[in-house]
């Protein structure tokens, strides 16, 4: 459970981390609306690396306000962050208004280490003593304590900010206070708003009574949808102090009751009221159709870390999107890289603010890529449209386009984007050049269609072809001088007979049987179209076997060439009955043999 | 008669004098590109290009050149014209290999039947002019042979059999030479000379991208339209690229 001290005696101002080694002096006053006759905070803070305040700070004349005590409370606080002594030292100095009007605190002057600062003026309030309040009847009771849930608006769009905050209203001191049931806010997105500790009283006058009112929730809330929606009410239990009733008024004004120490203490549980807001949808004209909810008042900026990069080289881009109103219901960008890059998967990171009652911010988002190719790239502006609730209008802005001028880079440095047997293949190089060449210009087409090659292709083919045709025509001329003699070959056998007969009778046998001789072979050798000249008896026996001639017949035809060779060399040539004998048998083989044949 | 000859000389001094011999502009190229002014030694080779047709020597030089300034894809066009011209040489197959590996499209080409691929490896082993020769060489050997076995009865025993043999290389070399001559004539290839290459649609800039190419990627062209080509990758996609995207091999 959380406990909230509402009012210091003497307040501890911490040293914030100071950087830089510069003396800040500041003054400060726990609240600027004050009661006529309340007392009141004034410090006077000094911090820096290297304080050393000599003496109390001097306060200036003061008007319609009066010091209560001559001599300060003084703290000091000694932090050391990374090594670096930070100091501060402040004074506060009770003071009590005494006029109503507004007052103005000087400049106060602070010496330290020899050298003199001023802080800034302050102005406060000084608001005069509630009337009923004076009234003793009226002047605290735990009826003037009550606790609610306000809201900026009653009506607003989807998207739209609505500020809600819970305050506890009171004319007696409440000393603390603890949340029992803190509401919780379906259909909207919330963002609690810090609050400033001490949490201040703000003066209200609610049906003319004044009341000292303490802001202790402060929520920005963004409706998700359209409709009535409610906040469920918010508890909290106070602890209050019921000032004594019957004190003598001369007592009054001495002991104010918040210094009052002796009030009766009084614990109650206060139940907010429900808030309802009426949310309505955004009008549906004009919508652009890349509206991804933005309501409020945005801008873009886009930025590319370089334009000028290598392959292989990152490029960042970064979108960055600010404004007023739901900045998280920003969609991520369209990645504006394409296959050409090796991507990474977008960075976002967004940032609220709250200053004031405004929940504004930044998203960013951020691209990284890795080009793979050289050209020139343009990335293209970004555009976001919103709504805007004062204009009641869709609006947008743009961001310029960004060109990218990639070069090619090293192939080493690309190797991220190579397979390992790639980069294995890239760490050899290419052979080298030729240093020679043998015939630099061609002049000439290629070999086929030059006209040596028609020539050598065709002129043999020619030459060919007229020695096949000129061969067959010398066989067509054998083939007929063999066709003729065999036409001739039996009138040729039996002229030759008449012949031999005619030289048998005229016993010239010498002369005959050389007839009877070339009779036989010439007949052979016209049937079978050979030259007749050196026939071999071999020779002509295998031929005639080739062509299926009768043995017998071949045995006769070789026993009268060898008959007539006998009769030719032999001298044993005149038996007449003998050479009738050789004729009629040699006449008959020649006749049966032209048959044959 | 006597004028004109010296005009002509004096024309010819004045043409040797503006223009540089193709071979010192190789040379001075070369050292370029030893002294690693790999820009410079790109010019002076392109140079040697706008004097008409080079040998392989001179784009596979301007390959390296272009890998050295990390234009991957002008390196793989100029690493696959040398490849045209010599198919086998194996230092052109190395870079070519190795400038591939930086490249950003590692298309999938469907991979082939196993003997398709050896057919493939056969057909591109040798270059057109190579084969050309070996061509006329084996045809001239194979119109010889026949000639002896019209005339000659008797031959060697093992004639038949060079005859047989000559007849298979010759019918197995004229059939790599057509249909190498009838792939160059009909299939133009392309390379993607841009870094990035938005391929569309339709032949129109506003056209749907269908997809994106970058440099060095390999593709084939179907047909043309004023400012734009009809490409075909590989694996069966189809698009239209501006011309100045691509270079033709």
């Amino acid at each position: 459970m959380k406990t909230y001290s509402f009012f210091f005696i003497i307040n501890f101002y911490f040293a914030a981390a100071l950087s830089g080694q510069t003396i800040r002096c500041e003054a400060t006053v726990d609240r600027t609306t004050i009661e006529a006759g309340e007392t009141f905070t004034l410090s006077v803070e000094v911090s820096g690396d290297d304080v050393d305040v000599r003496g109390i700070p001097e306060l200036p004349a003061l008007k319609g306000i009066e010091l209560l005590y001559p001599n300060p409370g003084e703290s000091t606080s000694i932090q050391i962050i990374n090594g670096r002594k930070s100091e501060s030292k402040s004074f506060q100095f009770f003071l009590r208004a005494s006029q109503t009007g507004r007052w103005t605190i000087p400049p106060i002057k602070v010496h330290n280490a020899g050298t003199e600062y001023q802080t800034q003026p302050i102005t406060i309030e000084v608001v005069g003593k509630n009337s009923s309040g004076n009234a003793g009847s009226a002047f605290g009771s735990e009826a003037d304590v009550f606790f609610a849930g306000v809201a900026s608006k009653k009506e607003a769009y989807v998207g739209e900010q609505v500020m809600v905050e819970f305050r506890i209203y009171s004319r007696v001191p409440v000393t603390q206070y603890s949340p029992t049931k803190v509401p919780n806010f379906p259909g909207f997105w919330a963002e609690e708003f810090p609050l400033k500790e001490p949490i201040q009283a703000e003066r209200v006058t609610i049906n003319g009574k004044t009341y000292s009112s303490y802001t202790i929730k402060r929520m920005a809330v963004f409706p998700t949808h359209s409709g009535s929606l409610k906040i469920e009410p918010a508890e909290i239990e106070c602890e209050l102090r019921i000032p004594r009733k019957n004190r003598g008024g001369l007592f009054d004004d001495f002991f104010t009751p918040f210094n009052d120490p002796f009030g009766e203490v009084v614990t109650k549980k206060f139940l907010s009221d429900t808030i309802r807001i009426r949310v309505n949808e955004l009008p549906s004209q004009g919508k652009p159709s890349d509206f991804s909810g933005l309501v409020g008042t945005f801008d873009v900026k886009t930025t590319v870390d370089k334009t000028q990069l290598k392959t292989g080289e990152a490029v960042l881009y970064r979108v960055e999107i600010y404004g007023v109103g739901n900045i998280k219901s920003v969609d991520a960008p369209e990645n504006p890289f394409n296959e050409e890059f090796e991507k990474y998967p977008v960075k976002s990171s967004d940032e609220i603010l709250k200053n004031g009652n405004v929940v504004s911010g930044k998203k960013i988002f951020e691209f990284v890529a890795i080009p793979r190719t050289s050209r020139m790239y343009e990335i293209p502006g970004y555009t976001v449209s919103y709504f805007n609730p004062e204009t009641k209008k869709y609006e947008f802005q743009s961001s310029p386009s960004h060109t990218l001028t990639i070069e090619q880079g090293s192939g080493m440095t690309a190797g991220g984007s190579l397979s390992k047997e790639e980069v294995a293949l890239i760490a050899k190089d290419i052979r080298f050049i030729k240093t020679s060449a043998e015939n630099l210009m061609i002049t000439r087409g290629p070999v086929y269609t030059r006209w040596w090659f028609i020539l050598l292709w065709l002129g043999p083919l020619g030459l060919t072809v007229v020695a096949f045709v000129y061969q067959r025509y010398q066989a067509q001329q054998n083939a007929d001088i063999v066709k003729l003699k065999y036409r001739k070959a039996s009138p040729m056998a039996k002229k030759r007979l008449n012949q031999a007969e005619k030289l048998m009778k005229a016993q010239k046998l010498d002369t005959f049987y050389t007839e009877v001789a070339k009779t036989l072979t010439g007949l052979i050798a016209d049937k079978l179209g050979i030259p007749e000249a050196g026939l071999m008896t071999d020779t002509l026996v295998s031929m005639l076997r080739e062509k299926k001639i009768d043995e017998q017949l071949i045995g006769d035809y070789i026993t009268c060439l060898q008959l007539c060779d006998q009769a030719r060399f032999s001298f044993d040539r005149n038996v007449p009955e003998k050479v009738e004998s050789v004729y009629e048998r040699i006449r008959e083989t020649i006749f049966n043999m032209d048959k044959a044949l | 008669m006597i004028r004109i000859f010296v005009w002509l000389s004096l024309a010819a001094s004045a043409i040797s004098q503006v223009s540089e011999a193709p071979e010192s502009v190789f040379e001075r190229a070369g050292e370029l590109y030893r002294t690693k002014r790999y820009a410079e030694a790109e010019a002076a080779y392109q140079e040697l290009l706008s004097h008409g047709n080079v040998s392989y020597e001179v784009y596979y030089n301007l390959g390296n050149s272009c890998f050295k300034q990390k234009k991957y894809g002008y390196a793989v066009f100029f690493y696959e014209k040398a490849l045209r011209q010599a198919p086998g040489d194996e230092d052109i197959f190395f870079n070519l290999e190795l400038t591939r590996a930086h490249l950003k499209d590692q298309i999938i080409i469907p991979p082939d039947f196993f003997l398709f691929h050896y057919y493939r490896l056969a057909l591109y082993f040798f270059s057109i002019d190579t084969l050309a020769i070996a061509v006329i060489v084996l045809w001239n050997l194979l119109l010889l042979m026949l000639l002896i076995k019209l005339f000659f009865q008797h031959r060697p025993r093992l004639f038949n059999f060079a005859l047989y043999g000559i007849v298979l290389i010759f019918t197995l070399s004229a059939y790599a030479f057509v249909a190498r001559v009838y792939i160059d004539s009909t299939k133009e290839e392309a390379i993607i000379l841009n870094g990035v290459c938005d391929i569309k649609s339709e032949p129109d800039p506003a056209a749907a991208t269908v997809f994106i190419l970058h440099e060095g990627a390999k593709v084939e062209i179907r047909s043309a339209a004023d400012e734009w080509f009809e490409i075909r990758l590989v694996d069966g996609k189809v698009g239209w690229v501006r011309r100045g995207d691509v270079g033709i091999l």
